[in-house]
């Protein structure tokens, strides 16, 4: 019914985290710039996780509007207010609605959430194991 | 069930040709990467879906039963075509999508050298 707007919520706040995080990094690499460091040489770890979030947004977000669509498929969301059909039924078709998103709707965001999470630790795993790599090497 | 179905082999393939047309270390241009996080984000979505439904409506989810009557077949059978239809305009949404992401990106520069 309005199961997808769990993960939209989730994809705008991620995406809003993402961009604080980024301004961070830019101002951290400003501030390395200024003591003398190179540019291209600065990584920062707000940086890194600011990517990596960003990703997650993508994830949600993408999803979300493949999945609005269907609803207006459905006939379950609508261009005039109050866009949901379920609000406009009446106060059972409202709880209805709202329980399905406290089921279906968290179980989705939970499902990109866990997929995320699990590319994101092989990423970090993968990270680490080639610097090690390198410094095993340098040896 | 079949729009998931459909949005999952879509995912699969943006990603095989993701990571074939991708180069480390630079960025893929033609931002394919936009068309995995859209199949694979509604496929996970779908998931989810299907395993409230399964939860819910136990097997019937996927077929309506050795003991459904012939009319149940037949509301299943629209409901399945619907559904191929359904997964069929939201992958040509999502490469519609794409193609916005593309052209506003503009790879090539074709729109930049137009203007100059």
């Amino acid at each position: 019914m309005a199961c997808f707007t769990v993960s939209l919520a989730e994809g705008l706040i991620a995406g809003g985290a993402a961009m604080v995080l980024n301004v961070l990094s830019k101002k951290e690499i400003e501030r390395r710039v200024a003591a003398g460091e190179h540019k291209e040489e600065i990584t920062t770890k707000t940086g890194e996780w600011s990517k990596r979030i960003a990703q997650l947004s993508y994830l949600t977000l993408g999803g979300s509007a493949l999945l609005a669509f269907e609803h207006i498929w459905h006939g379950e969301v609508t261009f005039t207010f109050p866009f949901l059909t379920a609000v406009s039924e009446g106060a059972e078709a409202t709880s209805v609605m709202l329980h399905e998103i406290a089921t279906t709707g968290v179980l989705m965001a939970v499902l990109c959430t866990l997929t995320w999470g699990i590319i994101t630790l092989v990423s970090i795993l993968k990270k680490k194991k080639a610097s090690k790599r390198v410094v095993e090497e340098s040896k | 069930m079949m729009h998931f179905v459909l949005t999952l082999i879509a995912a699969v393939v943006a990603t095989v040709v993701w990571y074939k047309k991708k180069v480390p270390g630079q960025k893929e241009p033609y931002k394919i990467i936009a068309l995995v996080y859209m199949y694979a984000g509604a496929a996970l979505m779908w998931l989810g879906d299907l395993i409230m439904g399964f939860v819910k409506d136990g097997y019937k989810v996927f077929f309506p039963g050795e003991d459904a009557t012939l009319e149940e077949w037949q509301v299943f059978f629209h409901a399945s075509m619907n559904d191929v239809a359904l997964g069929i305009a939201t992958i040509a949404l999502g490469l519609l999508i794409w193609l916005i992401i593309l052209l506003i990106s503009d790879p090539k520069g074709m729109f930049k050298k137009k203007a100059q």
